[in-house]
């Protein structure tokens, strides 16, 4: 069965952008455009992965991120932070609030998708 | 040692599920060699090896998720005819499989050492197997990047440099995501946030090194994630020791990644490592504050995996209303006896006793068929192992035989199934040994080239019949009187008074052996005697007939089951005894008269036949009342097709019993099966009607 992963970013060239780069290799993609559609979209479907930005509105990718990582469901999840902040304290905060990777963008198609298929177990 | 191998029921499952793929595997591999192209079954068995190779990796059994993963690939490579189909390869096959079984069989166990054996790294026996798979199927290796990522034993050759930047950038974010969280925790030992990081950092370290290729950053970040996940089952404070532990694994793993990243450096020892890992994951140290019971188990006392049945779910709703009918009716009983304590109609009580009892003997003969039945296994799971040994030994032997099975769907007690296996493998061995002739031979006889063996099974009233026959050579009585008297199994004169089913008796008595050297088949130490002995644990017979170049067949009869029988009640000196009313031919009242006195014995015609006659009493050396009657009752009882008279005193009526097995000093009477509780409360012996034939012969 394909992987479901969900790509979570405020701006719709990066989601369909993202969106087509993980198609391609072969992931079952949907999108959000915040972090509360992204919860909304999680509550009700099954996903493998979640890629996410961090500054977005009505809930930015850190506080999304907390939200789940205290829910015994969502404690493992795989979620990749993919940003434009480079500093280094950012990916700290980043990596703190439970991301297990942090990209900076722009972040070339191949790494994307590696650091994918590398939190999914070999299993794709 | 990984936390699934100490759950019985996983374990367990396991198990049974493994050990029907293996059966189905050897069937499916017997069929491909009659048709080597049929893809269906080529899938199948590929399958099966897939399923064992995916539930013995989740269950950490390092060496049965290779072995069958080579397996599926040998599967693959047929599947794909970049190998054909040939006896060489299916015999290699066949190898792998047993391999598998035993070690299926030695998780079974629950026997520490040997699972431990199997989740090892390295097993010779596995390697050299593997190794000749490798050698006789000319690729060797495949190729497949993502079958390489799989198994993290075959080294990547060459690491892609975009992929091992990639991996780098992610591997150090997992690193300081872990220096964080340890730091944390060496000042919060109970921050279950950290515990989660370290684990989320440890789980994606391992899968990225996984898909590199890593074995040494992915099998450090294994054994550290399964530990942490048993902290996080714990939910207890985080031991200093084990943080102690972590804090080593951060530096081998920051070294390891160092040695990625330059390209260069000799990697360090991680075994001592790893011992320390297996060691605290088998709980003979503590993780956390308090260890859990799991451990203490695993430590302690072996868990033996349970034997285990599986039961079709109607039969269990059943079960479960005839249990439920039952309480209700314990209700009825229950309210009879308080009003009958209260003086209650006696009239009216007794009707609604009477009502009460018959609801529960009706319940309690349902709730015994069901239970029964539980018990019976079709004896399929016993004949499908024989066409493998069949096919085995005659390659061996450079026999051809057609192995013929019928009444597969027979039904038969799950305890006797697995006490027949071994009788039945003897007398199968025996057949193609010693039965069937060479291709030779049988031409020069005229005979058809492929000898036949049949196996069968049926069953007639309380009785399942085993059958195995074949069309060899058969067996001389002659020859068998004149190697008895030469073994000093009987003597001569004896010999000579035995007619030729006697003879043929003589091959079950210790120390018989007509094969004129001990071959690595037959002659292994097992002879008819232990076949015989067998048979007649399980209270069953076994006959053997034979015709001179025509074939040998032997019958073995057994009891439907062992635990319900029914009796013939009966009296001597004053004693009630039961005789199984599977072995009475007839009850007769016979005229005192009619019984005479040929050398020594008491004879009686029935039908024109001569019938030996005993008292039973005698024979069990009972005190004798002699009161002589005019008409003497008579059970004829009937074993091993010999017939015998008892004369007893008294008989009475049929009765269903649970046989009880007899234990301490008694149990060696040689006169008795068992002894059975009746429904007053009397204790009834059982005789053994085989038994007191042969008592009465010598």
């Amino acid at each position: 069965m394909k992987k479901n992963i969900l790509v979570v970013d405020d701006s719709a060239t990066i989601r369909s952008l993202q969106a087509f780069i993980l198609q391609s290799a072969g992931f079952k993609v949907e999108t959000a455009s915040n972090g509360i559609e992204a919860l909304e979209k999680l509550y009700c479907g099954n996903f493998d992965l979640i890629v996410a930005d961090i500054n977005m509105p009505k809930m930015d990718g850190l506080k999304m991120i907390e939200t789940l990582r205290k829910q015994d469901i969502y404690r493992d999840l795989p979620i990749i932070i993919v940003t434009s902040e480079e500093d280094k304290e950012d990916r700290e905060k980043g990596l703190k609030a439970g991301a297990n990777v942090y990209l900076v963008k722009p972040t070339d198609p191949k790494t994307l998708v590696m650091n994918v298929k590398m939190l999914l177990d070999g299993e794709f | 040692m990984n936390e699934f191998l100490t759950d019985p029921a996983i374990v367990g499952e396991f198990v049974t599920e493994s050990r029907e793929h293996l059966e189905s595997a050897e069937q499916k591999l017997l069929q491909l060699e009659k048709t080597p192209d049929d893809p269906e079954i080529l899938n199948d068995v590929f399958r099966s090896f897939h399923t064992i190779k995916g539930s013995s990796s989740f269950l950490g059994l390092t060496q049965l998720t290779e072995l069958s993963h080579k397996l599926e690939n040998v599967l693959d490579k047929l599947r794909k005819k970049a190998v054909k189909v040939t006896p060489e390869i299916i015999d290699l096959i066949f190898k792998g499989v047993d391999i598998l079984k035993s070690f299926i069989e030695d998780v079974a166990s629950g026997e520490e050492e040997k699972i431990e054996k199997i989740t090892n790294s390295s097993v010779k026996e596995v390697q050299e197997f593997i190794e000749e798979i490798n050698r006789s199927i000319e690729k060797p290796e495949n190729t497949d990047i993502k079958e390489k990522a799989k198994d993290y034993r075959i080294k990547k050759t060459e690491v892609n440099e975009e992929e091992k930047q990639v991996f780098l950038s992610a591997a150090y974010q997992y690193l300081s995501t872990i220096r964080d969280a340890l730091d944390g925790l060496k000042e919060n030992p109970s921050n279950f946030d950290l515990v989660n990081a370290i684990f989320r950092a440890m789980h994606s370290l391992k899968s990225s090194s996984d898909y590199m290729g890593f074995s040494r950053i992915k099998e450090i970040s294994r054994y550290q994630e399964e530990i942490l996940s048993r902290v996080r089952e714990e939910e207890k404070p985080v031991l200093p020791d084990t943080l102690n532990l972590f804090e080593e694994g951060y530096r081998l793993l920051f070294d390891l990644i160092k040695i990625v990243k330059e390209g260069k450096g000799n990697p360090p020892d991680i075994q001592e490592f790893l011992g320390k890992m297996k060691k605290l994951l088998e709980g003979k140290e503590k993780i956390s504050e308090k260890s859990f019971p799991k451990n203490k188990e695993l430590s302690g006392k072996k868990e033996v995996v349970e034997k285990t049945i599986r039961v079709p779910e109607a039969k269990l709703d059943l079960l479960m209303n005839l249990v439920s009918e039952l309480v209700i009716n314990r209700g009825a009983f229950f309210s009879i006896s308080q009003r009958l304590d209260s003086g209650y109609d006696i009239s009216r009580l007794s009707r609604e006793m009477k009502e009460a009892t018959q609801t529960m003997r009706r319940i309690t003969a349902e709730l015994q068929t069901t239970v029964t039945d539980l018990h019976m296994l079709p004896i399929k799971t016993l004949f499908s192992k024989f066409p493998r040994l069949v096919r085995d030994i005659s390659r061996e032997k450079g026999k051809k035989i057609n192995l013929e099975i019928s009444g597969e769907e027979t039904q038969l007690d799950k305890m006797m199934i697995e006490k027949m296996s071994d009788p039945l493998i003897h007398l199968i061995r025996n057949a193609i040994d010693h039965g069937i002739e060479s291709p030779g031979e049988r031409e020069k006889k005229g005979k058809p080239v492929p000898g036949t063996i049949k196996l069968s099974a049926s069953q007639e009233g309380e009785t399942v019949i085993i059958q195995v026959e074949d069309d060899g050579r058969g067996m001389d009585p002659e020859l068998i009187r004149q190697m008895a008297v030469k073994k000093g199994i009987i003597d001569r004169e004896r010999a000579k008074l035995l007619d030729k089913k006697r003879c043929l008796d003589l091959i079950f008595l210790p120390g018989f052996s007509t094969a004129r050297k001990v071959t690595d088949i037959s002659g292994r130490g097992v002879g008819m005697d232990v076949v015989r002995d067998a048979v007649e644990k399980l209270k069953g017979e076994i006959e053997v007939d034979t015709e001179l170049n025509r074939g040998t067949r032997f019958t073995i009869k057994l009891p439907l089951t062992m635990a319900i029988v029914n009796v013939l009640l009966i009296e001597v000196a004053n004693q009630l005894f039961a005789l199984p009313l599977s072995s009475i031919r007839e009850t007769l009242k016979i005229s005192s008269d009619k019984i005479n006195k040929i050398i020594n014995k008491e004879v009686t015609l029935l039908r024109g036949d001569l019938l030996g006659v005993v008292n039973l009493t005698d024979l069990l050396r009972l005190p004798n009342n002699k009161r002589k009657k005019e008409k003497i009752p008579v059970v004829v009882i009937q074993s091993g097709g010999k017939n015998l008279g008892l004369v007893v005193d008294e008989l009475y009526k049929q009765e269903e019993i649970v046989i009880k097995p007899l234990e301490g000093v008694i149990a060696d009477t040689p006169a008795l099966a068992g002894a059975a509780i009746l429904g007053d409360g009397k204790i009834i012996p059982i005789l053994d009607p085989q038994q007191l034939i042969y008592m009465s012969e010598n």
